[in-house]
Formats: structure tokens, sequence, C-alpha cells
């Protein structure tokens, strides 16, 4: 929806795409003060991006949809000759001689800049950013998620279209569900990941963060397929437009018990059900289904996850980048688990630790293949609570605890949408979770879209935003 | 004493192959520091390897020929360890599931064949130079992502004399099978060496020798080796298992740390690279293609006709020996032709500066000159002068023996005409060789064979003058 207005608006020639640009640079200029979600704002990119897509408009020349369409980057993605940070100080003047995939693929899409995150991704509120603190725009007291803070709080704050984020354990899906947007991690292998700071290379993936399932869906076909730089990227080429209308009548949801635990907060777990009976009044079949291994993916998240990052940021080695040795560069998030990482690959502990969560990870797997069986689609919370207090200074395994329902599509490699679905009484959002098959990103579309289309939450705006002309209408 | 030097190599070997291990970057070797790098050998946040199909093709060559087992789905891990040029933090290499294991190569020492077994061929990356000068340490990060084979072999020798005879077998194998040049100079193969003593059957610790350069380092570190080793276990003390370097100006050994283990190193997959699917197809197209073994290509020469020394220095020059092959392809001469190879052409290369892949004359001039000597046009001794002036003008032999005027005389009477001229100048020469003394004819004959510039048969001329000789003396 959102997207597509813009884009006429553009092919109409209602707004210049520079006219365009400009409005979202005014807004980032007073509406970050308070969410404080970009990094770097690039407006010189930007603006010359948006001139070259009116030179083409006044051309007559066909525009494609996502061109002059204004956006940002979570700042883990690299941009050829533009600071790509990672919010650490250790890479904070950092300059890439290269673009990551992903960004090129949208090279017509001005960039309004950079945004926030958790130090090299590692966080689940966006607060172990090495420069500042990302407020969630619903209640500028509570944190955005993490780690794709700033992704997720900039597109609910309305000041880019659309944002890509890096989801490794939950870190676009969990952000998305406390700033009510959508986000997609994407079925591993679709999404080049070549040019984002690897975290864990068996995990990460770069995904879309929109105001609706429409306008993932138009994102993820401009971002997926094989890349000769990503060898572990995947020879795809679906259209997800092209189902996204039709009608969910029959389609099956399962639902895990294992994903309604206790610690679900009565506002999520209403808003949950609420979502489930709205499906099934759209003609979808609920299951019940079971996943008993999920219940160990935090703990062998952190093993395996904490063990590939400490191997992926070895190269920070302390001689090439910035002026300071890793103790000064790296922040405790990050040196925690840089350390718990080491210690789970060394000696006795790759097969005490390492080997046996790889086991473990299989045995999720299989759950999830079982359960596909019986159902197209799983669907659980997207988080146990909805957005908590900045500075609430948890203990980090709890801290963890907020990717329990978010963690599992990565160690299986699935893909997984969260979408907004409610708020709880203090009016911040919920997020709805869709899970399923590999490469059946084309179903949670459906999914969404449908609910969507019958439901307003993700029209919702913050009060930030009050007098704020919406595009998206 | 009952001891017995236990000994096996480590043996890294860097491919030739058009660029990197896992980028695009030219494998060259020798350009300025830094300059032949990009963002994935320099291992910049972001970057991921891709693998170079080269590569593989290249380690299961070698694989071949060391008669080895071919994992068909062998995969890649990390190697994780601290170190200024290793940009990464961790080499890419294959720990858990090599490309190929349990080989052997059967080696002649002393008149007797011995086999080597291999223990394991693997694929890794090689890692950036670290570069001592002047109490400063720089980094050359060019050889960072250059695709090795590590080649290890079970600990089958006990001398070191086995050892080299091994890496010469081993370095030409692959210097033919186009899998590597082995420069040891150049680094483009490295040796490492792990000896320990054993005695009555068990094995002492090991330790492992790094820094060999040259083989003559290498048979000097091990006879070291073997020595200090002795004396420690006939002091009664105990073998350390440490790493030791070579100091090749001062011919010692000194420790460089204590051995690492395997534990250190936090082996795990390397994700980001999938696992190499080797199908039938592939492995037979390879083996069909494989260049001949050095045996195979020393048992044709032999055939020839050529002596076995004739056949190694072939065999040590690759280049020289492929000219050779497509001389012989020409006009089969074996002798001669190897003789022009290995004398004087390598004698004129050497002058210019030149190497046996940069001679200046295609293969068939050199045939054609042959041609004509064994045809008896040209004399041996102006062949040489022809052969010099074709490196400088490369044109076709016949025609510069015609400039130059060193085509054979074979008109007889022409020679009479010359030997007569010559006979009537030297008069007293005559007239000894027809007293008796033989030497007059031998100096009438250098006489004729300079005047003529080698232009006439020898034979023939010496038959000539003694028939002319005669009739004088019979009295015309």
């Amino acid at each position: 929806m959102y997207i597509r207005k813009i884009h006429n608006l553009i092919t109409k020639k209602t707004i210049s795409c520079v006219e365009l640009t400009k409005i979202y640079l005014e807004r980032i200029n007073s509406i970050d003060n308070g969410v404080q979600s970009f990094l770097e704002v690039t407006k010189e990119q930007a603006l010359m991006v948006a001139k070259k897509v009116d030179e083409r408009v006044a051309n007559k020349e066909e525009i494609g949809i996502l061109e002059g369409i204004p956006i940002n980057l979570k700042d883990n993605i690299c941009t050829k000759d533009i600071k790509t940070t990672a919010a650490s100080k250790m890479l904070e003047n950092y300059i890439p001689p290269f673009s990551a995939t992903a960004y090129d693929m949208l090279s017509k899409s001005p960039l309004l800049g950079k945004v926030n995150l958790d130090e090299f991704a590692m966080g689940t509120s966006t607060e172990t950013s090495a420069f500042k603190k990302t407020k969630n725009p619903w209640d500028l007291t509570k944190v955005p998620g993490g780690s794709s803070g700033g992704s997720v709080a900039s597109i609910a704050a309305e000041l880019s279209v659309f944002s890509l984020g890096s989801d490794t354990g939950g870190s676009i899906r969990q952000p998305a569900a406390f700033c009510g947007v959508v986000g997609l991690k994407p079925t591993y292998g679709i999404v080049s990941r070549f040019g984002t700071f690897a975290l864990a290379s068996s995990l990460d993936q770069v995904g879309p963060v929109t105001k609706t399932v429409e306008d993932c869906a138009i994102v993820l076909n401009a971002i997926q397929g094989k890349d000769p730089k990503d060898a572990t990227s995947v020879d795809i080429n679906t259209n997800y437009l092209d189902s996204i209308q039709e009608d969910i009548k029959g389609l099956r949801i399962g639902i895990p018990k294992e994903m309604l635990p206790k610690e679900t907060e009565a506002d999520v777990y209403r808003s949950f059900q609420n979502a489930m009976e709205k499906l099934e009044e759209l003609g979808v079949k609920l299951v019940e289904i079971d996943l008993p291994h999920i219940q160990y993916g935090v703990n062998i998240y952190s093993i395996l996850a904490y063990a590939e990052a400490a191997s992926n940021l070895a190269r920070l080695d302390g001689i090439r980048y910035g002026d300071m040795s890793r103790s000064e560069g790296l922040g405790d998030e990050v040196k925690r688990r840089i350390m718990l990482g080491t210690y789970f690959l060394k000696g006795e502990n790759y097969r005490k630790y390492y080997l046996r969560a790889q086991r473990i990870k299989q045995l999720i797997t299989q759950d999830f293949n079982r359960a596909f069986e019986k159902c197209h689609c799983i669907a659980s919370p997207t988080t146990l609570s909805t957005a908590f207090d900045i500075g609430k200074k948890l203990e980090p395994h709890i801290m963890q605890l907020n990717d329990l329902l978010t963690i599992p599509a990565n160690l299986a490699g699935i893909p997984a949408l969260s979408l907004p679905c409610g708020f709880d009484k203090n009016g911040l959002p919920i997020g709805l979770q869709l899970m399923g098959n590999s490469f059946s990103e084309d179903v949670l579309f459906r999914i969404g879209h449908s609910f969507q289309m019958h439901t307003d939450y993700h029209l919702k705006r913050p009060n930030i935003l009050k007098g704020v002309v919406d595009y998206g209408i | 004493m009952g001891y017995k030097p236990v000994i096996g190599l480590e043996i890294h070997v860097e491919l030739l192959t058009n660029t990197k291990a896992f980028c695009g970057c030219p494998n060259t070797y020798g350009l300025n520091p830094n300059t032949n790098v990009c963002p994935t050998c320099l291992g910049l946040p972001g970057t991921l390897p891709v693998l170079n199909e080269k590569v593989v093709e290249q380690a299961i060559k070698a694989s071949l020929y060391l008669n080895c087992t071919i994992d068909q789905n062998s995969s890649f891990d990390r190697k994780n360890y601290t170190y200024p040029d290793l940009v990464k933090g961790y080499q890419i290499t294959q720990y858990y599931h090599p490309i190929a294991c349990g080989g052997y190569l059967d080696i002649m020492v002393d008149g007797r064949e011995k086999r080597i077994s291999i223990n394991r061929i693997h694929i890794e990356e090689d890692v950036g130079k670290t570069v001592y000068k002047d109490g400063d340490i720089f980094l050359d990060f060019n050889r960072s992502g250059v695709p090795l084979i590590e080649i290890v072999t079970e600990p089958n020798f006990t001398s070191s004399k086995e050892v080299i005879q091994f890496l010469k077998q081993l370095r030409e194998i692959l210097i033919h099978g186009g899998i590597s040049d082995c420069k040891l100079e150049q680094g483009s193969m490295r040796v490492d060496v792990n000896t320990s003593i054993s005695l009555e059957g068990l094995t002492g610790k090991k330790t492992e020798i790094k820094n060999l350069n040259s083989f003559k380092n290498i048979e000097m570190a091990i006879h070291e080796e073997i020595k200090r080793q002795m004396a420690l276990l006939n002091e009664g003390k105990s073998i350390k298992e440490q790493t030791l370097k070579w100091d090749d100006k001062l011919n010692k050994l000194s420790v460089m740390r204590d051995k690492a283990s395997s534990d250190e190193y936090m082996y795990f997959p390397e994700y980001d690279l999938p696992p190499i699917h080797i199908d039938h197809y592939y492995l037979q197209r390879i083996k069909e293609a494989l260049p001949k073994k050095p045996s195979e290509i020393k048992g044709e020469l032999r055939e020839m006709g050529l002596r076995d020394e004739q056949v190694q220095a072939l065999m040590n020059d690759k280049e020289l020996l492929k000219y050779y092959k497509e001389c012989i392809s020409i006009y089969n001469m074996p002798e001669r032709i190897f003789n022009y190879l290995k004398g004087d052409v390598t004698h004129l290369l050497k002058e210019r500066n030149l190497d046996s892949g940069q001679i200046p004359i295609e293969p068939y001039r050199i045939s054609e000159l042959s041609k004509l000597v064994e045809g008896e046009k040209v004399h041996p001794v102006a062949a040489k002068r022809i052969l010099r002036e074709m490196f400088e003008t490369k044109e076709p032999p016949k025609i510069i023996a015609e400039k130059l005027n060193l085509l054979g005389i074979d008109d007889s009477s022409a020679i009479k005409t010359t030997i007569e001229q010559i006979l009537q100048n030297h008069p007293q020469a005559v007239k000894d060789y027809i007293k008796g003394k033989h030497k007059a004819l031998g100096f009438i004959m250098g006489v004729i064979m300079e005047h003529t510039r080698g232009r006439i048969n020898p034979q023939m001329a010496r038959e000539i003058t003694i028939q002319l000789i005669k009739s004088k003396d019979k009295g015309i």
C-alpha cells in the first residue's frame, strides 16, 4: 500500500523525488531528535539519486516501483564511501571501499542515511550501541527492541519508507513487534549476505523493515537472488506479489504450545488469540502442533551464535581498524559474547557444547519439518512482552529471552514474518509472528496481507506523528 | 644404540591458478607489497570467500598422482588464531574432511624402493607475509588468499636422504603435472619437518622444524635435529614438543615456540562455503586430462635412446622438455637435438638472461638445422654459429648458412682445387708427410679446415689430401 501509493505520486508527478526526499530529510531533522534512530544522514547522496530519478520521469521513462523511494540501512550494511560503523567505537570512522549487494540492488532508492543498532548486532534493545540509544516512537521512555532498533524506529516514525535490517536470532522481528511495523527474516540464502557484517554466518539474514506486508514483498522481490559474491546465496527469483492478493481459505496454521509459555504477558496473549480468531474468520484452519525441542533454543543459540561471532569478529585485530586496542574499541556485550563464544570452542568444550548444540539444532529443524507436514504456516506471538524501559539493565541471559520465540526460525533457516496485531494497555505495539517452510515467503505474505486488509493495526501511528502527512494513504 | 630417527613431513604447495583461492585477485608472485589485494583477501568486514574451482581441480590432480582416496564431499573449516599477517583472525582450511587421504609415493633410495605413505592432502589459503626490516615489522598481504594444498606424510622417513629423494620426486610430479612451480626459494613449496627418535618400537616426542627454504637446509636441519635429540636422550633427558626454526646463516636450530595443539585452533566448520561436491563425471574428466607421470615421461625419453643424465636434465627443465618434444616430433633425432638444446641453446639463453620458456626461435628451426647437419650440408662446428645467428635474426638456418658462406662444399673438383692450392702453399709440410711424419698431415688438415671454415667434410678432405700428396710424390 505504502510504497505503491508513493510510487504513483512519483509517476503521476504529483511530487518529485527530490521534494519527497527533502521532506523526509526535514522529518529526520525534527522528529529524529526525539527518536534518535539515525547515526548518519546522507543528504547529498540521497538528493543525487532522487535527482536522477526525476530526470528519468521527465524523460517519460518507465520507473521501477522502488525507484525514488527514500530508504535507510542498518549501519552494519556496507555502503561504499559512506561510513559504516556497526555502532562500534572500533569502526567509528570506517569507510568501506565496497557496498553490500543488497544495497547495490536498491541503488535507485535514495539513501537517507544509516541507522542505529546494538553494537555489531549483539543485543535486543539497541542499548549497546556505542553512540546513542534509540527510543521507541510509541513511548520515548521505552526501547525499540534490537538489534535493528534504528531500522524499526525510523519506519515507525515514518522517517523513511523502508529499511533493511539484519536478523540472526530475531534482530529484525523482535524490534518490529516492539515498534508496530513489519519485519521479515527471509529463508537463509535468499538475500545475499555479502557486505553485511557477519555475526553468525550460518544464521544471519538481511531482511526488509516496512510499514505493510505488501511493501515487504515488494522489497524482497528486489533484494532476493543468487550473488556470485556469496556462496551461500540461493538461485531464486520468485515474484512475491503474484499470490499475495489470493484469499487464505483452507490454509492451515499450526499453533505450538511451546511458543505460548506462561511467561507470555496477558496483553500479548490476548492480542495473539484475537489475531487467530480473525484468521479463522478469513477461512484459516487452526491446528495444534508441537515443537518439543525449541525449549533449548536460547541456550543453543548462545553457544552457536556466540562461537561464530567470536570467530567473525577476530578480524578486528586492533592493528588495522581505528587507533585502538580491542579492549578499548569493543563494548561490554560484544566482549562478553566473544569470551563465551571462544569458551564454547576451546578444547573439550567443542564436543561438550558446540557439537551438542549442533545436534539439537538438527532436532529443532526436524521438529519444524514434521510440523509443516500438518500445516502451511506456524503462528506465535513475536515476543513474550511489549517494549520495556530503557536502562532496565536486565541480566544478559534474561535479555536473551527476548528472542525466545524468534530464535527457532534462525536455527532452522526458515522464513519468519512479524506484523502488528494489537496494542497493550499502554498503547505499546504487539507483534504476530508467522513462520513457514523454507522458500514459502509467498504464503506468509498472503496470510499477512489478508490479515492487514481486515485489520487496521498497521495504519495506527505513534503520537509523535500528529500533524505529519502520511504519504501512504 | 638402537635409536632410529622417525621423520614425517608437512609440505605446503602453492597451486598454479589464475586467481587466488577465494577472490578474484591474480595469483601472481613478486608484485609490489599490498598492490595485489582486494576487500576479500584483506578480510574487510562483510566480505565473503567464494571458492575458485581451479583450486579443487589442482588438488584432485595432486591427490591422483599420489594415489590417494578422494573424498567426494569434503568441506572447509576455520582454523582460529591471532597473528598480524592473518587478516581474518582465522585461516580457511580443511581440518575435519580433507579432500584426499591415504595415498603413497614410492621412492628409490640406495637402489631399493621404499613406499612413503601419505596421510592426507587438504586445501587451504595462504596468509600474508611478515617482513622484519630495520627493527620494524611490515605486513604484505599480497600472499593472503593464495591457494595451497598441504601434503602430510606418515612418519615413514628414517633419514634425510630419504626425505630429499621424496621431495625431489614430489617436486618433479607437481611441476610436470602443472600443479605448482615448487620454487622453494620463492616459497611456493614449503617443507616442515617433524622429527622424533624411536627406540625398540617406542617413538618419542616429536619436534617441528620450520623455515626451511632449500634442500640443503632441509638436509642440514634434519641432521642437526637428530643429533640434538640423540644427545638429549643419551643424557637421560626428555624431548620437549616444540617448534624450531632453522637459521640458514648460522646453520643452527633455535626454539620458536612450544608446539600448539589442535585444541588451540578451535576448528569449526566454515559456513560461508558449501561442501565441495565432486561427482563421478568431474573426476573422470580430470583423470582423462591428467598429464603423464614423470616416470612415464622418463620411460619414453629412455626409449628414444637418451641416457639417464640426459633424461634427468630434461626433466629438470619443464619448458625445455616441452620444446624438445616439439623438435623431436618434427625431426626425430633425439641425441643430436638434445645436444643442441642442452649445449648451445642453454648457453645462448644464459647469455641473454632468458629461461627455457623464452627460446626466441621456433622448434622447427632447430629441426631444420639438424637436418642440414645430418645431410652433411653444414659442418657441426658451423651449426653452432648458425644457431647463434638464428637467435639474433630469427632467419631460417639455410638462409643464414648461405649468408655466412657456411654451406658445405660437396663438389669434389672444387675441394680438390682448394686443397691443391693449400698444398702448394705449404711445401715443407708435404715433404715432411712424404718422409713419414704423420704430424704434418694433421697440420695440413688444420690449415684446410680453417681455410674452408668447416665447409668440407673432414673425412673426404683427408682422403683427397692424402690422394693428392701421394700423386705428387709419385712424381708429377
